[in-house]
């Protein structure tokens, strides 16, 4: 199979052409679809697009054949027609007066204002003022795993094996798409090469099913590289201005914020992310006084989606940097400045939710204070050489309001093993070890006696998506919650639960948040900076993270390196970078990634606070990570050079030729 | 006609000669521990070991191995038990989702065949083709100097 993807970032389709295909190549339109929709929180996407194009790579059509190579060289063959439109490149550009418009509707998608104490009043009080505007680049997930699917029919039911983070999901859209009814629709997810966010949605699995539906024969559809770069979700670009207030003594007073985020051309899981942006926004602190303005706005890109920290990252660029500068103006330790205004259970974070569950951020900045590679700062002699350091939180479960919970069923075999099932995905991250490792626990049997099986439509029950964090958490619960059911009547030799994530007990009267849990995060880096290049080397990175009692230390600290390294990449060079509407870097040798001399030696320290809703005392850490690398990076730089790096990824040169004082970078 | 030793068994095989040779491992062969990630000699899921060196089977053609042994990873492990390496990059976490661990595992081998005890410098550089987005290389470094220090 082979996909016809749109050469243009704007335009209506005024014609296609399938003339110069043979009789034994198939091809499949919208026109092949019962409803041509994604089914999700907004439905703004179509599966194959009819009327209009909005960004460039966007689906049109399916080419089928007996083989790849033939599907791949025919699919250039159709010839689509055009009628050109003029592109919308930025959110700001997208919101003025005479922007052209990607939906009738307009492009603004959504928008979240939120406002505490008095902001205006409260900055007048301030000694020290900063405000900067920060540019936070568009992310590819860049799983290593291209995209792909394998369905055929059996009598009435279609069977698909996908690379997914929600089978049930995919169960849905499939359904709807084909207008068959779901039980005909067996979805299991196969090993799955890496998620991060981007298989949490549409990628190619209602293609693989109309083919296999239409025909009848099995179908089979892997996406190229580059096909995965330009047709793909990715991270949100984000434009904001911050403005913080500080009293000498180092509290944060007052934060205000404007932020425009880039939601591509359909809204995926936008607004969502936009929650999570303007929730994680003002970081793990206490500050009184907060004004949030955020606006999702369409551009004509790939769509921007979840990926993993959901949209936590971005902001935290922005306020790390702040704090870190005003902590060097007000000439306090910047361990110490964190130290004064974090969060503590009880406290209330920057949109007034009540933190109801364990904190554990004073423990983790602690921790890094002690570390040999913070310590290093005090005796090192080498102006080259800077430290910095950051903290962060990221929310665990779906937030409020968001039906989140988990079914699991064990069942005990004729021999005394044990089946569980449960019907999330394992994208990679080791969920299964972990949950296999709880099973074990609470039945008392060996590893070897627990058959886990996970994400499959027909055997398991719908848990939801493996996604913000939960996966642990709340099959974990169920799992605990059905062995305790089977105690209760172990004669039965079954064991059934339902559970549901905790949900804040604050109301914003917004879907989706706040969050009632948080994980946090304190991360240390050391690194040298290149005088001939202006490329900084990384020489280390200590890491110290609290996410309750760990499960699996191997697992924990391999999410911890992992999420690390991606942010990684982030500060120091990912970035799809369209220009007029046509990404630059479709290739894994100029969209570059971290590669092992990149990434210093990480190490992590686990904080583990017992979480008492949580299984065995765990909370999420599979996004946490991510977050606040970045700023700690750049404060590195800053302690080396006199310079402001406001935006991402770094520009070396432009940090090279830097003479002036201050200078933005 | 292609003649090679492919995990030491020797191969005749009947060949269109622009086939890549990860198309005759995956499709003919039936070894599909060999992975694509990009089909252009960047990411090294697609790692192969061929006469000992470890090689891109994406931009390479089949009719390229006249002659010589290739080796993927259904060819490390011995008499179904698993190599050292393999077995260290279990104990030590070094997988995660997996997609790139054939090629990571491949291109571990070949380094230590040839230099059994590397700094952990030299590791790095070794499996710089190999990318990684799931585990940010430590716990694979970790593995691999684990072995190299066992010995
Ligand atoms: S698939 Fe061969 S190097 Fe990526
Ligand atoms: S373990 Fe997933 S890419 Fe390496």
């Amino acid at each position: 199979m082979a996909i016809v993807r749109s050469t243009e970032p704007h335009a209506f389709i005024t014609g296609l052409d399938f003339s110069e295909l043979p009789s034994d190549i198939l091809y499949f339109t919208a026109k092949d679809l019962e409803e041509n929709i994604i089914e999700d929180a907004i439905e703004d996407q179509p599966v194959l697009a009819y009327d209009k194009v909005r960004f460039y790579g966007e689906p049109i059509a399916i080419v089928a054949a007996d083989s790849h190579q033939k599907a791949v060289s025919f699919s250039q063959k159709v010839k689509v027609k055009y009628q050109k439109l003029p592109i919308v490149e930025t959110p700001k550009q997208a919101l003025e007066p005479d922007a052209p418009l990607l939906f009738e509707k307009g492009n603004l998608l959504s928008e979240f204002h939120h406002e505490k104490g008095n902001v205006t009043e409260s900055f007048e009080d301030c000694d020290l003022i900063l405000e900067e505007d920060f540019h936070l680049p568009i992310q590819d997930h860049a799983y290593m795993e291209p995209d792909a699917a394998f369905a055929w029919m059996e009598g009435d039911v279609l069977s698909i094996y996908t690379s997914t983070q929600n089978v049930f999901h995919d169960q849905r859209m499939i359904a709807r798409a084909l207008g068959i009814p779901l039980h005909n629709v067996h979805v299991m997810a196969a090993t799955v090469g890496g998620g991060f966010g981007g298989k949490d949605g549409h990628t190619v699995q209602i293609f693989a099913a109309l083919v296999a539906y239409r025909t009848g024969r099995p179908a089979k559809i892997v996406i190229s590289r580059r096909e995965v770069f330009i047709g793909t979700y990715k991270r949100h670009a984000v434009d904001l201005h911050l403005k913080m207030g500080f009293q000498k003594d180092g509290t944060f007073r007052a934060l205000s914020s404007t932020a425009y985020l880039d939601t591509g051309a359909y809204a995926g899981l936008g607004p969502a992310v936009m929650g999570l942006f303007s929730e994680h926004l003002g970081g793990p602190y206490v500050i009184s006084n907060v004004k949030i303005d955020s606006y999702l706005v369409y551009t004509d890109k790939a769509p921007a989606h979840a990926m993993r920290g959901f949209g936590a990252p971005q902001g935290a660029f922005a306020t790390e940097s702040l704090i870190n500068r005003a902590a060097n103006i007000l000439q306090i330790d910047p361990i110490e400045i964190r130290m004064k205004n974090a969060l503590t259970q009880g406290a209330l974070g920057t949109l007034g939710q009540k933190m109801e569950h364990v904190v554990g951020l004073r423990e983790a900045l602690e921790v890094v204070r002690d570390s040999d590679l913070w310590k290093e700062k005090n005796t090192n002699q080498d102006p080259s050489i800077g430290f910095g350091i950051a903290a962060g939180y990221l929310s665990c479960g779906l937030g409020k309001g968001v039906p989140d919970s988990a079914k699991v069923e064990i069942d005990r075999e004729p021999n005394g093993d044990f089946t569980v099932r449960v019907g999330l995905v394992d994208i990679g991250q080791g969920n299964a070890t972990a949950l296999a490792a709880i099973a074990g626990e609470a039945l008392k049997v060996p590893l070897e006696k627990i058959h886990l099986i996970m994400a499959d439509t027909t055997q398991t029950f719908d848990c939801g998506s493996t996604a913000g964090s939960r996966s642990v958490f709340i099959a974990g619960n169920a799992i605990l919650a059905a062995v305790r059911d089977y105690f209760s009547h172990p004669e039965t030799g079954r064991g059934f639960a339902e559970t549901e994530f905790p949900q804040s007990k604050t109301d914003l009267n917004v879907i989706g948040f706040p969050h009632a849990m948080y994980t946090f995060i304190a991360q240390a880096v050391k690194l040298k900076l290149d005088p001939i290049s202006g490329q900084p080397q990384l020489a280390g990175i200590f890491a110290a993270t609290e996410a309750g009692k760990v499960i699996n230390r191997l697992s924990m600290d391999g999410q911890i390196q992992g999420g690390i390294a991606m942010s990684i990449g982030y500060t120091l060079g990912e970035n799809m970078n369209y220009r007029n509407g046509i990404p630059d870097n479709q290739r894994f040798t100029v969209y570059i990634l971290p590669t092992a001399e990149d990434i210093p030696p990480i190490q992590n320290v686990s904080v583990e606070l017992y979480e008492a809703t949580g299984p065995y005392g765990a909370k999420g850490a599979a996004e946490v990570a991510t977050v606040v690398i970045a700023p700690a990076i750049t404060s590195a730089i800053e302690s080396i050079r006199d310079l402001k790096i406001n935006r991402l990824p770094l520009d070396f040169e432009q940090i090279l030729d830097a003479k002036e004082k201050g200078s933005v970078c | 006609m292609l003649s090679c030793k492919i995990n030491g068994e020797e191969i005749h095989s009947e060949i269109p000669s622009d086939m890549r040779l990860i198309d005759f491992l995956r499709e003919e062969m039936n070894l599909t521990g060999v992975k694509e990630g990009c089909s252009e000699g960047e990411c090294g899921a697609c790692t192969v070991l061929f006469n000992g060196d470890p090689v891109n089977s994406c931009i390479m053609l089949a009719i390229q191995a006249e002659g010589a042994e290739i080796t993927t990873i259904e060819g490390i492990a011995k008499d179904g038990k698993l190599s050292d390496l393999q077995q260290a990059f279990i104990d030590h976490g070094a997988v995660q989702c997996g997609f790139c661990t054939p090629g990571m595992i491949l291109a571990a081998q070949a380094l230590l065949d040839k230099n059994p005890h590397p700094a952990e410098a030299e590791i790095r550089h070794a499996i710089s083709g190999n990318l990684c987005r799931c585990t940010g290389y430590q716990a694979i470094v970790d593995a691999i100097l684990a072995v190299s220090q066992r010995k």
